[in-house]
């Protein structure tokens, strides 16, 4: 197994410098560029050269590309951004943003399958019951509604239907905690403050995925449930429970774990809106700015940042699979 | 003699051992007290011109607590000399103390000056020399002390660098266009001189910023910011040296030209200083190396999110009973820079935020919500007095389309394209009726600046003598619109003026200033196409040489407003109609501003200046200046070409010049009702309407407070209502 995630990894780093090249080229062919922004149109010559030369932009494309490359493979320094005034990557994952995607969805993720898969093989197992229709139906709705109109909805129960945050100052919105309870010591009540900011757009980001995940599950478990080996199984007297989980299941589930790496970037486009929706410090949030501001360095940065998770996302996937698919191994 | 001279080296050994004793007790001494609220009556003490809070206003009997509010957009820095963005003086504010208000750090109102980190101010016989004494023992929030030294090397090697272009510098410029000369003649002071006075001249000057030296030289030196040799004035703070080679003086210094180098050499008392090359004091700064002189630290920030205050506790003010402000413990900004208005409006209304400078269409939502949450709201969200400041549309002379530039430096065209634009329907449908149609840029009647409106004698006479009103459609002051849009007289340029008149004859006949502009277009040759788009001509400027083409345009203004948003549809509509093809798209608020300052941006803009007294547009109407946005490469100094100034600009140039440079406000008021008229004329730029200043407040948590938003003057005497309200309940807005 170590071989197999070795191997694995590395093939991880030519697809990365692909990418790398692929993000630097629509970058240099976007009009304008930082001393643009840095200097204006009024910028005077002799400071526009200065600083054109200071950033190498005087150079061949390539010649960029690979300075560009070099500072990110040697000193992560992907540029410095224009907006924050500061290194690009700081700018995309300091303030704990970086901490905060990963928690969201590494939440979204893990909840929505914790939830999912159970009722997908719930609603296989008990095939047109009045469950099964039920699941049915909340499976299409959640996945025909966008996930920012859910976070509209949330937000219009709490704060124009049941005014929560006038009744108790504890459930404000937005953000991941109350702006009071900044910077406080972690006790009982930061903690679930925490957990009343951080839950509903985990839930919300994962409800696509939550509601794809059943579908799935069901089709392939119903799928795997009419196959002759588990007709054998029954016929050898096996319990339904070992039936259905060891033999079955086991099974049904392969194809979903391989589509785990494909999750991500819903999760992460899910995520993109919602950061804005909830005003939640993200690296989501950070990059639809920088889009918006032309700054580039922080788009590139996220550009590969995005690409970076979703190929671990994938390896984590091939991880998986070899994990519960003996037969699967790269060679 | 010996003993003589032994008792003389007793003596003089005594006096000084006395004389460090001293030293010592007046160094350990706690800052000069400035008692600037007087519990008592409600007033502020040593302030000579202050018009708010009034005498409603009582000290809370405890202190602490913590306010909440939001901005929408995001800010772009964290220095306020270089900021150009109201978000990002709303962050900074707070730590180095306000700069644009009349309670600046040396005292500085636009009509006059206060002691504040000046114990004494003196003002030259001839009015020419203001001397500030800084307090005794004034310490910045970790403690250090301040120093003339600090003051200095952020006028010179702040907001002069030539590589940190800033609004700063056209307003410490004097009426002839030199630098202010700022000296420091003793330990303790600084001299601020101009050779000649004009009327805000104490306040410009005042306003001087008071910022730490050594905490901008450890941001240069802990960020590895190269810095850069220039030339500066010496201790006479007046430049000796001419300057040599290709090296060239810029404001008060010399710097280096084409090549790069800097080939002068200092002469008299003028001395090589460093200045950094790039800003310093940006988003990403360690928060540990930050120190001011304003009520507040920033304890922490996330640039887009949140930025959270705790109280400075070395600010140096304090109220009548003792009681060392700041009142609050903390303070937050919730920063909101895409959902803007929407989701500033549900922080508020679930008690997030404690205050809310809403839409007009949010009052009855605020109102409602109220009611049916239990929660309070001050019932005057609708202050009835119009925002200060411009909202407006700014064409681009520098627009990268020659296309669109030839057309924006033609007056005929401003003109015709200012016509169609129904400020009436802005006001009624945008505005929901909360507000006023804006013509030109000085501030409207009912605020500071309303004694230099043009219109602030108007009377329905003088609308019925022109033919704009009738008896029956104007009375008692307010003349009321086809549409039944009321508007008071005096909030209304003069329409004796026969440009003016043109204008406000739209608002009552938009169909008719339809027909006029497409007619001025024809004549200008701007003919319709057949697809029903106006064609520009070849050549039709004869300095940009355009080869011709369709009048497409497109506006931007920033996402999250949704005013502007509906704004900008309502003027696309207009010049719809007249065939100029039109589209409105939104961007980020630092892309706006940093588009409004000189990027490459083509099409129009739709955006908002702050306001008060006109002389403070000293950074917009020259050419030249930092925010003369509708002709950013405009030089004062060149005859020919596109970055020469246009015969228009040259005039309203010499208006502002008129109006600026009086002593007095009837000398301003000729200036500047000449700048009006003219700016009727020629349109460099569209207004569009100004808002009434709305303001809604939680009074269930916070009552004590005077209405004004983000301000320090107003956060400092807050204090929090949970456990407390009884000592906070001198309320205003009940």
């Amino acid at each position: 197994m170590p071989s197999f995630i070795a191997r694995r990894f590395l093939y991880m780093l030519p697809i990365l410098l692909v990418v790398t090249f692929i993000i630097f080229l629509l970058m240099y062919f976007q009009p304008g560029n930082a001393v643009d922004k840095l200097c204006g149109l009024a910028c005077p010559k002799e400071l526009r050269a200065q600083l054109i030369a200071h950033y190498g932009l005087n150079k061949p494309m390539l010649v960029q590309y690979f300075n560009w490359l070099k500072g990110v493979v040697t000193q992560l320094d992907f540029g410095y951004s224009t907006s924050y005034q500061g290194p690009a990557l700081q700018a995309l994952l300091g303030e704990n943003r970086w901490l905060y995607t990963l928690l969201v969805l590494s939440a979204s993720m893990l909840i929505s399958w914790l939830i999912a898969v159970p009722i997908g093989i719930y609603s296989a197992t008990h095939k047109y019951s009045i469950a099964d229709h039920t699941f049915t139906l909340l499976g299409f709705l959640g996945l025909s509604i966008p996930n920012f109109i859910l976070g509209l909805l949330f937000l219009w129960l709490v704060v124009g239907v049941f005014h929560l945050g006038s009744i108790n100052h504890f459930f404000q919105v937005g953000g991941f905690l109350n702006p009071g309870l900044m910077g406080k010591p972690w006790n009982l009540t930061v903690v679930l403050n925490f957990l009343w900011h951080f839950l509903p757009p985990v839930f919300i980001i994962g409800a696509a995925s939550m509601a794809a995940i059943i579908r799935y599950m069901r089709g392939s478990l119903l799928d795997v449930l009419g196959m002759e080996y588990v007709q054998t199984a029954r016929a050898k007297g096996l319990r339904e429970r070992v039936v259905i989980w060891k033999h079955a299941v086991r099974n049904a589930i392969n194809p979903l774990i391989s589509m785990l790496g494909f999750w991500v970037p819903y999760l992460m486009e899910g995520a993109l809106i919602i950061a804005v929706v909830f005003n939640l410090p993200q690296i989501e949030k950070t990059f639809i700015q920088a889009i918006e501001n032309r700054d580039n360095p922080v788009v590139m940065s996220g550009l590969f940042v995005f690409s970076v998770i979703l190929l671990l996302g994938n390896l984590a996937a091939d991880i998986l699979l070899a994990i519960s698919d003996p037969k699967i191994r790269y060679e | 003699m010996n003993k003589c001279v032994r008792s003389l080296m007793v003596l003089f050994v005594a006096v000084g051992v006395l004389a460090m004793v001293g030293t010592v007790v007046l160094a350990g001494l706690p800052a000069e007290p400035l008692t600037i609220l007087n519990c008592k009556t409600g007033q502020y003490d040593n302030i000579t011109v202050r018009t708010e809070p009034g005498p409603e206003y009582a000290c809370p009997t405890k202190a602490g607590g913590s306010y909440t509010y939001a901005i929408i957009a995001s800010p772009s820095t964290l220095n306020p000399v270089t900021a150009s963005d109201t978000a990002s003086d709303s962050i900074s504010d707070h730590i180095f103390g306000t700069f644009y208000t009349g309670y600046s750090l040396l005292g500085a109102g636009a009509q006059g000056t206060d002691p504040q980190v000046a114990s004494v101010i003196n003002v030259s016989k001839d009015g020419t020399t203001v001397t500030y004494t800084l307090r005794k023992g004034l310490v910045y929030s970790d403690g250090s002390p301040v120093t003339t030294d600090d003051i200095l090397y952020w006028y010179r090697n702040v907001v002069w660098d030539p590589n940190l272009p800033n609004s700063n510098q056209d307003s410490f410029t004097c009426t002839d266009g030199s630098p202010f000369v700022v000296t420091s003649p003793a330990a303790n002071q600084i001299q601020v001189h101009c050779p000649q006075p004009f009327r805000t001249y104490t306040g410009v000057a005042g306003a001087m910023y008071v910022m730490s030296k050594p905490m901008a030289l450890e941001l240069i030196k802990s960020q590895g910011i190269a810095t850069q040799k220039i030339i500066g004035p010496g201790p006479n703070g007046v430049l000796d040296t001419k300057p040599a080679g290709d090296d060239k003086v810029s404001g008060p210094d010399i710097g280096a030209g084409k090549d790069g180098t800097l080939n002068t050499t200092p002469a008299g008392d003028d001395t090589i200083i460093e200045v950094p090359t790039q800003e310093f004091l940006g988003l990403g700064v360690n928060l540990k190396q930050l120190r001011g002189l304003g009520p507040f630290v920033l304890s922490s920030f996330q640039s887009d999110s949140l930025a959270k205050y705790a109280r400075n506790p070395n600010f140096y003010e304090s109220d009548s009973n003792g009681t060392q402000l700041p009142y609050l413990n903390s303070l937050q900004i919730v920063i909101i820079p895409t959902a803007g208005f929407n989701l500033a409006l549900s922080d508020f209304l679930n008690g997030t935020t404690d205050e809310y400078g809403p839409r007009p269409q949010d009052i009855s939502v605020i109102l409602s919500q109220a009611a049916a949450g239990g929660f309070g709201v001050n019932q005057d969200i609708n202050t009835g007095i119009a925002n200060a400041g411009e909202t407006f549309v700014t064409p681009n002379f520098d627009d990268p389309d020659p296309n669109l530039a030839a057309v924006a430096r033609n007056p005929a065209v401003r003109k015709a394209l200012f016509l169609a634009i129904d400020r009436a329907s802005l006001v009624n449908n945008v505005l929901l009726g909360i507000g006023t149609p804006q013509l030109n840029p000085v501030t409207i009647s009912g605020t500071s600046g309303s004694q230099f409106f043009s219109g602030r004698n108007n009377t329905c006479a003088t609308f019925i003598k022109t033919g704009l009103a009738d008896a029956s459609s104007c009375t008692n002051g307010v003349w009321t619109l086809s549409n039944g849009l009321p508007l008071t007289v005096t909030n209304l340029p003069d329409p004796s003026n026969a440009d003016v008149a043109e204008e406000l004859s739209c608002l009552n006949d938009f169909a008719g200033c339809l027909t006029k502009a497409g007619a001025m277009l024809d004549a200008a040759g701007i003919k319709l196409g057949a697809d029903g788009v106006r064609q520009i001509p070849a050549n039709f400027d004869p300095v940009v040489k355009n080869p011709g083409g369709a009048f497409s345009v497109q506006i931007v203004t920033n996402t999250g407003n949704t005013i502007r948003v509906e704004m900008e549809k309502v003027v696309c509509n207009g010049w719809n109609q007249i065939g100029v093809k039109c589209s409105a798209v939104t961007t980020s608020f630092p892309t706006l501003v940093h588009q409004l300052l000189g990027g490459t941006f083509t099409g129009y803009i739709l955006i908002g200046l702050t306001g008060g007294d006109p002389a403070g547009a000293a950074n917009v109407i020259r050419c030249g200046t930092f925010l003369h946005m509708w002709h950013v490469s405009c030089d004062p100094t060149a005859t020919s070409g596109l970055t020469a100034p246009t015969a228009d600009e040259v005039i309203l140039d010499k208006d502002f010049a008129q109006g600026r440079s009086a002593t007095d406000v009837a000398g301003a008021q000729v200036g500047f009702d000449k700048e009006q008229t003219d700016f009727a004329k020629y349109v460099p730029y569209y207004h569009l309407a100004a808002g009434n200043a709305l303001f809604a407040e939680r009074t269930d948590r916070i009552s004590n407070t005077g209405g004004a938003i983000n301000a320090n003057d107003d956060v400092k005497f807050r204090c929090d209502l949970p456990g407390q309200q009884p000592s906070c309940n001198n309320a205003p807005h009940q």
